[in-house]
């Protein structure tokens, strides 16, 4: 019997610990174990057979092969992983039987991105090569995961490079989190698509975990793990749980619906022979699973019980700055709209990256990684493009919303496969090759085909989210009222959810927010859950939280009166103009800017109604930033001061632009960014990038962990007279020294600056550089050299 | 176990050199500190190894290299290896902040070192109280010429990438960043009544001397 079928009609039994188990024995035995204990597998076979049969014995139906830190990182090599795996495997197969033979996957040992430096592609690659040398086991266990990327990483290798069944289990925390911040709810919603049983493993006692294993279990149909510890270790490193107190607790566990029972840290045979019997007794429990909508990041859930908002802004359609930062490769723009719309009250944020000239598929996943790594929002693949959606949704870590499908056949057929394998939700637009029809019920039909194709791919109702599809009613007046009706048509009928991008309703007609906030609130009467729209517009928000209040979501009015009890509610139509500035008593613009006032923007505010913007930029904020920039070198003044003070100025830049109507005339010359390959501190280049940014050249940020020729393509595509790089380690200026080299090969006109804790001037000189900055200020003073307006600064 | 970030370390760190603080700024670093302590999840590992004559390590096949920190280690039979981190909640949230405000990035990463180096302190002191001897001072990678690349070693032996979610990269940097990993020697000596705190805030005797964070004895 293989496993899969094993596994549906039993409870499986997986064998105990074997670190702690193999310590003791080598303890006993007077034998070094080392930094790769894997190499006993080579070195001491019989050790290692002895524990395998020791566990077969005590009635495990599953014998976990020794290679759990034996991938090429952690062994130090391909070729030796490899040995290593495969003899594993051998000796489990000739301990097991008739058993079954599992091929252990452990981390690798390093932080994926963005936290670390690995990328998700080397982390595959590393998986791929050590499941391929262990494909003669029956199944795949991946475990102790902490990291949600490097799960997904570890299961799309397992998926593409074997055949065998995959089992999956992180390690939990008593906080119900990963080290890494993942919650076991979004584990189970992003791992299921693609296991063949989800759980948990190692951390803690089988007691403390119980919290985890509910969320697990509620969250996914898949078979449920658990391979608990036998308590946490005291200082001689014994277990505090025993056999039978361990064996209670799954007793409970067996009861909740989990299937595949385990040991993990401090477990012995005798652990397993009280297993079996549990397993040997019961009968596999049915799941408390039930299907709802929800997506998720890897840290956080957003269940679609009620209006949840989609924030539209990450789309450069209609969106000048926006389109400009996708040209330009400025995710800091990006990232920057992400939290605001977070912060105005986006529970979904869609990307998307559909520009002509733009390649969408890189593009739209640097969006989706940028995004994910400051904001925990549940993100939307805005797009049509297949191989584009599924590369944002192997870099997206979570379940993700893909927008979208339409009634199409060629469309549904190439996209719902990769929905389905990912486990995205998708968005199903009531369209197909003839266009929008013009009544309600002809898009519930196309609504309906989209539901059952979905279907036939895998993708339950739950997951389907239709768009009525808003048309602008001052050109065709009788649809607006054809689509509130399809949403109702379609919301009686099925359990999908639906979603409807709103403001296109307003086309053409005079203060349009009139109009949109009318028709939100009807679409969410009619039953629209999902609104596609900008949550920074105070209406739009305003009209969700009085949807809720009226409707009952929001119990007793309690979130519509704590955000609008105290505050004089603003709109979009009045504008900007009624209010008054803020007035202080704090000085003038020189001030202001010195002191890191925010009231530095009131003063540009009130100076460009008698100046020039270019004037302004001249005249009041380079000579402010000057007389700020020489206290900082005379030591009147320190770092957060200096920055504060830079702060304040980008204020006032804003309101220049705002003036110029985001033409580039303010923008004094264009400087890109990075922090070198392998290295990920980044805090020095952060405030490089603010300081100058505040001068008003215009940063193009690369970001940390930058490969060589992704700086020297930027340079070299932008046409770039100054770069700059930073580096914090000996271990990473080798990687700046590449740069500079591939530099002055491929754009001799880029002049270099450098900077980092390692660095000096003649540490600088002999990388290559031309400049050694000490500080930000020194960046300040070269950009000003090379751009004009400073003087000569003396190349090393 | 009480972490904190004390002011004056804050203030070092930031390069303050007795500039006025207005309350504007004093505000700010106060709440980069409380941000910080939030954010924090500390997690530590430490073993007790034997020192051998070869100056490996117990039965682990790893060797302290560098004559440095052989002169840290004079005298010493035993050792504790330590790893520390303040977690990956930490790293997040000054991701987020570093895309939003440079002072508040700037703030808040130097709150974290702050709070690691006083946790690492914390640890150290529980270890000398556990173990009844003295410590030396905690002896870090790159410190001297003891090399960064033994990062790797240490980490593997300590298991930090499942015990504590600490892991070393490819050019030897400890990811999260505010992180520490150190050897303290066990003296012969009784522990002393009051704690001298873990890296004893002397670096006076390093011969890397153009160094930022540089306290001379």
């Amino acid at each position: 019997m293989d496993f899969l079928s094993y596994l549906k009609e039993n409870i499986v039994v997986f064998d105990g610990a074997f670190g702690t188990m193999l310590q003791k024995k080598a303890k006993e035995r007077g034998i070094e174990i080392g930094t790769v204990p894997e190499l006993l597998n080579i070195q001491r076979p019989e050790l290692i057979e002895e524990i395998h049969r020791e566990y077969a014995g005590a009635g495990a139906d599953v014998i976990t092969a020794n290679t759990f830190g034996a991938n090429e990182k952690k062994a130090g090599g391909r070729e030796l992983s490899e040995k290593l795996v495969k003899a594993a495997v051998d000796i489990a197969r000739r301990a097991a039987g008739n058993k079954f033979v599992a091929l252990d996957i452990g981390p690798v040992g390093q932080l994926l991105e963005p936290m670390g430096s690995l990328s998700f592609d080397d982390a595959y690659e590393i998986f791929a090569r050590q499941m391929q040398a262990g494909k003669s086991a029956d199944l795949i266990l991946i475990e102790t995961m902490t990291d949600l990327a490097e799960l997904k990483a570890a299961l799309l290798a397992a998926h593409e490079n074997t055949d065998l069944p995959v089992i999956c289990s992180m390690t939990f925390e008593q906080s119900g989190r990963t080290f890494t911040g993942c919650a076991a709810d979004c584990f189970a919603m992003t791992a299921s698509p693609l296991a063949d049983a989800v759980g948990v493993n190692c951390s803690l006692g089988p007691k403390q975990l119980l919290p985890a294993v509910k969320a697990i279990l509620e969250n996914t149909q898949k078979p449920v793990i658990v391979q608990a510890n036998a308590g946490l270790p005291d200082e001689n490193s014994d277990y505090s749980v025993s056999a039978d107190e361990f064996a209670q607790v799954y007793k409970e566990m067996l009861g909740m619906g989990v299937r595949v029972i385990g040991g993990c840290c401090g477990t012995t045979p005798e652990y397993i022979k009280k297993l079996r019997a549990l397993a040997d007794a019961a009968k596999p429990a049915p799941s408390p699973y039930k299907r709802r909508s929800a997506v998720c990041s890897a840290t956080k859930r957003v269940e679609i019980d009620g209006v949840r908002v989609i924030g539209e802004r990450i789309n450069p359609t209609g969106k000048k700055a926006m389109k400009a930062a996708l040209y330009e490769g400025n995710y800091g723009y990006v990232t920057q709209q992400a939290l605001e719309q977070a912060d105005a009250g986006a529970d979904i944020l869609d990307v998307n990256a559909g520009l002509p000239e733009l390649d969408e598929k890189a593009v739209l996943t640097k969006l989706v990684k940028h995004v994910q790594a400051v904001c925990d929002l549940p993100l939307q693949i805005d797009c049509g493009k297949p191989d584009a959606i599924e590369a944002a949704l192997r870099a997206y870590t979570g379940k993700a919303v893909v927008n979208s499908v339409n009634g199409e056949d060629k469309v549904l057929d190439s996209i719902l496969p990769i929905a389905a394998k990912y486990g995205a939700a998708v968005v199903g637009l009531t369209m197909d090759e003839r266009g929008i029809p013009k009544t309600a019920k002809e898009r519930v039909k196309i609504a309906e085909k989209i539901i059952a194709r979905a279907k036939e791919y895998g993708i339950p109702e739950e997951d389907v989210y239709i768009d009525c599809l808003t048309l602008t009613v001052s050109a065709e007046q009788a649809q607006a009222c054809q689509t509130l009706e399809a949403i109702r048509q379609i919301k009686k009928k099925h359990r999908v959810k639906t979603v409807l991008g709103v403001s296109n309703i307003s086309f053409g007609l005079p203060n349009r927010q009139i109009i949109n906030t009318a028709f939100l609130t009807g679409a969410m009467f009619a039953g629209l859950d999902l609104p596609i729209i900008n949550p920074n517009i105070p209406e739009n928000m305003q009209a969700v939280a009085a949807f809720n209040a009226l409707t009952g979501k929001d119990k007793n009015c309690a979130a519509y009166t704590e955000k609008y009890g105290a505050v004089t509610v603003q709109t979009s139509v009045t504008g900007a103009k009624g209010a008054p500035a803020a007035q202080t008593q704090s000085g003038d613009i020189f001030y202001c800017i010195a002191k890191g006032l925010p009231e530095a923007a009131d003063r540009a505010r009130e100076l460009l109604e008698t100046v020039s913007p270019l004037s302004l930029i001249d005249d009041y904020l380079i000579p402010a930033l000057n007389a700020v920039g020489d206290d900082y070198e005379k030591g009147v003044l320190f770092l957060p001061q200096l920055i504060s003070a830079a702060e304040s100025a980008k204020l006032c830049f804003d309101e220049v632009k705002k003036r110029l109507g985001g033409s580039s005339g303010a923008e004094k010359g264009k400087i890109v960014l990075a922090t070198v390959k392998g290295d990920i501190h980044d805090i020095g280049k952060n405030i490089v990038k603010t300081v100058l940014e505040n001068y008003g050249y215009k940063v193009i940020d690369l970001g940390k962990n930058v490969p060589p020729e992704e700086v020297v393509r930027v340079c070299r595509e932008q046409d770039i007279k100054l770069c700059g790089l930073s580096a914090l380690m000996t271990t990473t200026v080798v990687n700046m020294e590449e740069t500079i080299r591939l530099l002055r090969k491929e754009c001799p006109a880029c002049r270099v600056m450098v900077g980092g804790a390692v660095l000096n001037a003649d540490y600088a000189k002999k990388i290559g550089a031309d400049w050694y900055c000490k500080d930000a200020n020194a960046d300040v003073k070269i950009a000003q050299y090379i751009f004009g307006g400073g003087e000569e600064v003396p190349r090393l | 176990m009480i972490m904190e970030i004390e002011k004056n370390e804050l203030l070092r760190y930031l390069g303050w050199n007795g500039q006025e603080i207005d309350e504007t700024l004093q505000n700010k670093l106060d709440e980069a500190a409380k941000r910080c302590l939030a954010a924090a999840e500390p997690r530590s590992v430490a073993v007790r190894l034997a020192l051998n004559e070869d100056f490996t390590l117990g039965n682990t096949g790893f060797r302290l290299e560098g004559e440095d920190i052989k002169k840290h280690l004079a005298g010493c039979r035993e050792v504790y290896l330590m790893a520390m981190t303040i977690g990956l909640g930490a790293e997040r949230e000054l991701m987020r902040l570093s895309a939003k405000s440079a002072n508040e990035a700037l703030l808040f990463d130097t709150a974290a070192s702050c709070a690691v180096e006083s946790y690492a302190d914390d640890i150290c002191d529980d270890l000398e109280k556990s173990c009844a001897h003295r410590l030396t001072s905690r002896f870090s990678c790159g410190y001297g010429d003891f090399p960064l690349e033994a990062q790797k070693d240490i980490c593997k032996i300590l298991k930090t990438d499942t015990r504590i979610g600490l892991c070393c990269d490819e050019s030897f940097l400890l990811t999260p960043r505010k992180s520490v990993t150190a050897v303290a020697g066990i003296t012969d000596e009784p522990a002393p009544e009051k704690p001298q705190g873990g890296c004893g805030h002397k670096c006076g005797g390093c011969a890397k001397k153009d160094c930022a964070f540089r306290r001379e004895n």
